[in-house]
């Protein structure tokens, strides 16, 4: 230290001293031990590079455990460092690694998810779907939920009783082939774990009810004297917890006295072990080898034996109708204008003789023997025929020579009231004229014949007689084009005294025609 | 007829006392020089025979106390006995060994106090003055110099805190 003092303050304190000055104090201060300082110091590179050589073989001897150890910090550090500096490269190196985990880790749970979805579309279409529908119905809970609910899986490995002021273990069971941890231990550390919790974040007013880790979940039940703990692998169902929500008060009400005397002595809690057997539940769905879907099966058969039944019946109808139509074609006095089948129903137009039987007579019997169900709609229609087109001719050509117009005397225009009988008067014509034309009838004529009573002279009666003839066959003419035919001839007076004198003075008619109709 | 007897007791001492080292020796007969600050609280088990019964002590083991962290009393809760820690070489650990016996004296007065001043092996290095053996004593605890190196008296300390416990109530109210 001192030298080192005497060095710096040479330099620093005389600058100008010459070199000689300079190494004789060196001489004096290091003597030969300066000379060896250097040899030593050119030395260092060889010694460099005899370590080089000797590391390889040196590290091959080291005990591996022992060199991981002490080279841990310093790769950590490596690695940090080069991170650090170039977070790229290790991108790049990670790339290729990382790469192939990411795919397989999706690859994981998709399969997952695809199972999920093969468990769910298997359970949609199964009688065991609708039984859960049914249930969850009943229980008043949505379907999603009673479906998780049955399908959670869980097993509880170990239950603890802990006595709540100690921390101490009263009493503890395990499920078979679990390796658990020391349950006095365990029940100690959770009681520690739960005060920690508890004074952290509420004040050591509330109690931690549930840890979980990984796919363990412990389900910590809290009473006055005790807690229940309980270590479920899955996930613990509403049931679980409430059986244990009910071991933990069955126990504080059967063993209160030890549980508030309690000094250690666990034997006082022996009897609690059937009790807490009873939450070492566990819920596995069994794997079912190959579900049948019976449900599909089952709709299936429906549907193939509902086509087969609608073959059969399609087959049995055409059957059944071939047969009533031979029957109606071959019965006697019927003749088949035409069938048609329209849905279950056989549509048949027939003709047939009065006198034939009707189709009630032969088909019900053929329809019993073919066993048919038969309802037959037989309409019968009666053609009336209508009147003869003669006599309806002969009836107006009477109702014509029957028609009387009267006139005042020494008149010829008609009064109003005579005028009304005009219009059936040549309907009747119009009636006779169509008709004779139908009936072939040829030559029409309409005389008009007019007559006077017995006053006047024969000359003054027969030009009245005519002048009233003529009146009636120009009124027939303004009104009808048609008649055409007629012929006027006034009379006058040719009655005898028999007859009144006002129906002397008249117009009457006389309906001609040639050609019978035809028969 | 014999029976197991459970006891919760704990480890209460500022920090790097050696609290931690003492349950290792005792416990698992291990010494180590690392020293490891303990978080919350270490729990150990130790069986022990005492007169025709054995004693199941569940060692709680709380982290160090001082001027900046307090005693959780939670942790404290249910405790049948207390082995109180005190570092030899620091003589400011007897003022917060000192609050310690008075929290403890409050929250669970039926329990028994030892004292034991720790790291027997550097005696030498001991800085109480006369003063502080006063205070200790003022404490009104059995007083047991350890060393968690050496493992002296460290089977003693825990004996004795079993023999305060079960010879004041336990036993006699069971047998």
């Amino acid at each position: 230290m001192s030298n080192m003092t005497g060095e710096s303050g040479a330099k620093t304190t005389s600058a100008e001293t010459g070199d000689n000055d300079y190494l004789k104090l060196r001489e004096l201060l290091l003597g030969e031990d300066y000379c060896s300082a250097i040899n030593r110091y050119i030395a260092r590179d060889d010694d460099v590079e005899r370590l080089t050589q000797a590391l390889p073989e040196a590290l091959t001897l080291v005990e591996e455990k022992k060199l991981g150890e002490s080279l841990a910090p310093i790769v950590d550090e490596a690695i940090n460092v080069s991170i650090v500096e170039n977070p790229a490269r290790i991108t790049d190196i990670l790339f290729p690694i990382m790469g192939p985990a990411i795919r397989k880790a999706v690859a994981t749970a998709l399969s997952e998810m695809v199972q999920s979805l093969n468990t769910l579309l298997e359970q949609s279409l199964s009688f065991g779907s609708l039984k859960w529908r049914f249930s969850a119905w009943r229980a008043g809970m949505p379907y999603a939920k009673y479906v998780l609910l049955q399908t959670t899986q869980y097993r509880v490995e170990q239950v603890l009783l802990v006595h709540r002021e100690t921390g101490l273990l009263l009493n503890s069971v395990i499920a078979s082939d679990v390796n658990a941890q020391d349950p006095e231990l365990v029940s100690s550390m959770l009681t520690a774990i739960s005060d920690f919790v508890s004074d952290s974040f509420s004040d050591g007013k509330e109690t931690l009810e549930r840890i979980r880790f990984g796919d363990l979940e412990l389900q910590l039940l809290v009473g006055p004297h005790a807690i229940l703990a309980i270590a479920v692998r899955g996930t613990a169902s509403d049931e679980l917890i409430a059986l244990a929500h009910q071991t933990i008060e069955q126990l504080h009400a059967d063993f209160h006295q030890p549980l508030t005397d309690f000094q250690g002595d666990r034997t006082d809690f022996e009897p609690t072990s059937p009790l807490l057997s009873t939450c070492l539940l566990t819920k596995k769905i069994p794997p079912k080898p190959k579900k049948i879907p019976w449900l599909a099966l089952g709709v299936l058969t429906a549907l193939a034996v509902y086509m087969a039944m609608g073959r059969y019946e399609r087959w049995q109808l055409e059957q059944s109708m071939e047969l009533i139509n031979t029957a109606l074609a071959s019965e006697n006095g019927y003749v088949v204008i035409s069938t048609a089948q329209i849905g279950m129903n056989l549509n048949a137009d027939i003709i047939r003789d009065v006198n034939s039987r009707t189709p009630n007579e032969f088909i019900t019997t053929l329809a019993n023997k073919a066993n048919i169900q038969l309802s037959i709609n037989d309409r019968i229609v009666t053609f009336t025929p209508s009147k003869d087109d003669m006599a309806d001719f002969i009836e107006a050509v009477n109702a014509i020579n029957d028609t009387r117009f009267y006139f005042n005397s020494n008149a010829s225009h008609l009064s109003a009231d005579e005028l009304n009988k005009l219009p059936q008067l040549i309907h009747d014509l119009n009636s006779v004229v169509s008709l004779a034309a139908n009936l072939g009838l040829s030559n029409l004529q309409l005389m008009i014949l007019g007559f006077a009573d017995s006053s006047g002279t024969d000359e003054k009666n027969r030009s009245v007689s005519h002048e009233r003839a003529l009146t009636i066959r120009s009124l027939l003419q303004e009104n009808s084009d048609s008649i055409d035919f007629l012929v006027t001839w006034g009379l006058g007076h040719l009655d005898g005294d028999g007859i009144a004198e006002p129906l002397q003075r008249r117009v009457s008619f006389q309906i001609f025609y040639s050609g019978a109709p035809s028969e | 007829m014999s029976k197991i007897i459970a006891k919760k007791i704990c480890m209460l001492g500022p920090f790097a006392v050696g609290k931690t080292s003492l349950v290792r020796r005792y416990v698992d007969s291990i010494f180590s020089d690392d020293y490891l600050t303990t978080i919350g609280v270490k729990i150990s088990k130790k069986q022990v025979d005492y007169a025709d019964n054995t004693v199941q002590l569940m060692i709680w083991d709380i982290e160090g106390v001082d001027a900046f962290t307090s005693l959780k009393e939670s942790n404290l809760r249910g405790a049948s006995g207390v082995l109180l820690v005190l570092d030899g070489t620091r003589p400011k650990s007897v003022e917060v060994a000192r609050e310690i016996c008075a929290s403890v004296r409050q929250q669970i007065p039926d329990a028994p106090i030892i004292g034991l001043i720790n790291k027997s092996d550097l005696e030498q290095d001991w800085k109480f003055s006369k003063e502080d053996y006063n205070s200790i004593e003022a404490l009104g605890i059995t007083i047991l110099n350890t060393s968690a190196k050496t493992g002296e008296n460290v089977e003693n300390a825990f004996i004795s805190v079993v023999d305060k416990m079960l010879s004041g109530r336990g036993i006699s109210e069971n047998s």
